[in-house]
């Protein structure tokens, strides 16, 4: 049996929010020139979200994960002078696959994915956040960040595809990934597919441990080791929360504040 | 009254020892200037007191107020009193000034601070060590100056208020105004709360501004000798070279750092292997 798919129209300024719970798929349609921003505060086990965004149109898409999940699915095309950005703030114990792919396809188009996960356990996570520049003009920014804690993995791919022809495009990518345990893992792989000459392209990934020194010197006053950890996380983690209203940002500063 | 007791302390790193059987006494409310040659120990001695991991004490003992200071973690030892300022202040990013702060004065009372005191508090710090109040806001350290590294450090010493405060080089990096403002807040704070004093520094001006009781000369990893501030002025006025006619200790001459092996890579690299070139 074919799976379903669930249509979602908006146009204008607004912001709505979905739930993904018993949804097989789902598309949302964005007119031109409106302004957008969805939240999604719950999920499915495996979840397709499509998104089309209208001409000179601007999205804002904001997924707070919780709870565990299979596989995430975003596809996004955005065409000429509209903007899609997407946020993530990652808390689930579990993240088999994520996968994003934003084809930008007109001309001074933009889009951004900031991640900020946390793993923890013997928990695998494992992000693939890609962007086709499928013309000039276009601009993508990978910003990802991820705490590592127990014996848990965080693996990120970034991709960034400049296609032929794709002039003056502009692709950066950044992932940091910390490691707070012994047995933390994480995989940063940064790829740059580029066909393209007259274009601009940077990526920077720094992969390391909790600093001794950072630690030691919080504990020189009087910080206990478990706050002093807390705080470097939410150092590292929280800066997401400013893309998310009070509430949810409320609720990232809670659940970051009690994980040690 | 306490008092800090450092008995026949040894200290290595990385299996290299520094500290070759420390003694030294301090007491609450006293001003000791810990001078000495570079490279002799004297910021280890510090750091061994405040718990850095990397050193590793194999013997001796620190007794602070009647407690094994070597039996606590770093930040029993904050919360019992002692308080670094260090000479390189760790830069945090994302971590914010006043979260740190709080989080630090909480740590060294009963009850919460109530976030009025705290930032009436805070305030009143800023002021006193002329940093900016919205200095708070930015992460910790992160981007400051060396003078502005300096000042906080300060800063958190009159926030904490500890019994006994070691201060390594402080000094280095301040301008003069900045020296004035540093030793002023030294001088107050042991007067008005008698907090001891352990300083290290090169320099003759702060001493002459918090007018140490006391100086230590520290040498190969010992305290060579203990006495009045005129110590001070005498190696101020004469260098290291008399201590070895007078008190028959050979000076052994800094060792020259061996620059730690490191590779630098580029993108390029990966396809440069890879083909073989």
């Amino acid at each position: 049996m074919a799976n379903s798919i669930t249509s979602y129209f908006y146009e204008g300024v607004n912001k709505n929010t979905v739930s993904l719970k018993n949804e097989d798929a789902v598309s949302f349609l964005i007119h031109d020139n409106s302004n957008i921003v969805l939240d999604i505060d719950s999920f499915n086990k495996d979840n397709k979200i499509s998104i089309v965004v209208g001409n000179n149109s601007f999205m804002k898409l904001r997924l707070l994960v919780l709870e565990n999940i299979n596989s995430l699915e975003i596809n996004v095309n955005v065409p000429r002078g509209s903007n899609f950005d997407l946020i993530i703030a990652d808390f689930s114990d579990e993240i088999s696959s994520f996968k994003s792919l934003v084809n930008l396809e007109g001309e001074n188009s933009e889009s951004s994915v900031h991640l900020a996960t946390l793993s923890s356990k013997n928990n695998k996570k494992k992000f693939t956040v890609s962007f086709n520049h499928k013309v000039g003009k276009t601009k993508s920014l990978i910003d990802c960040y991820g705490v590592s804690k127990d014996s848990s993995l965080i693996k990120i791919d970034g991709i960034s595809h400049i296609y032929e022809n794709a002039i003056k495009a502009d692709a950066t990518q950044k992932a940091r990934v910390i490691l707070f345990d012994k047995e933390s893992e994480a995989i940063a792989n940064p790829i740059l597919k580029i066909d393209c000459n007259d274009i601009k392209a940077q990526h920077a990934c720094a992969i390391g441990s909790l600093r001794e020194e950072h630690l030691y010197y919080l504990l020189s006053r009087g910080i206990e080791i478990n706050e002093a950890r807390s705080l470097i996380t939410l150092g590292y983690l929280l800066p997401i929360a400013q893309y998310f209203d009070e509430k949810e940002s409320d609720k990232i500063k809670e659940i970051i504040g009690g994980v040690f | 009254m306490k008092s800090l007791k450092i008995e026949n302390l040894h200290v290595e790193i990385e299996g290299k020892e520094i500290l070759k059987g420390v003694n030294l006494e301090i007491n609450e409310g006293e001003i000791l200037a810990l001078l000495g040659p570079n490279g002799h120990g004297k910021s280890t001695l510090l750091a061994a007191i405040m718990g850095n991991p990397r050193y590793k004490v194999t013997q001796g003992k620190i007794i602070f107020d009647g407690k094994d200071v070597l039996s606590m973690s770093v930040d029993e030892r904050s919360k019992a009193g002692l308080f670094l300022a260090f000479q390189n202040p760790s830069e945090i990013p994302g971590v914010v000034s006043a979260d740190f702060f709080k989080g630090a004065m909480n740590a060294h009372r009963e009850n919460k601070i109530k976030l009025f005191e705290f930032y009436r508090s805070l305030e009143e710090a800023c002021k006193e060590v002329n940093l900016p109040f919205d200095m708070v806001n930015r992460n910790l350290n992160d981007g400051f100056s060396g003078g502005e590294k300096k000042r906080n450090e300060i800063l958190q010493m009159i926030l904490l208020n500890p019994s006994i405060a070691m201060l390594d080089e402080i000094d280095s990096g301040l301008d003069v105004d900045a020296i004035n403002i540093v030793s002023q807040s030294i001088v107050k704070q042991n007067r008005e709360n008698n907090t001891g004093f352990l300083v290290i520094s090169h320099y003759a001006r702060l001493f002459d501004l918090i007018k140490p009781s006391k100086a230590a000369i520290m040498v190969n990893g010992r305290i060579v000798t203990v006495g009045d501030s005129s110590l001070i002025a005498r190696i101020d006025k004469e260098g290291y070279e008399w201590i070895e006619k007078e008190l028959k200790v050979s000076i052994k001459k800094e060792e020259e750092q061996s620059m730690n092996k490191v590779s630098i890579g580029v993108c390029a690299t990966k396809e440069v292997l890879k083909n073989g070139k």
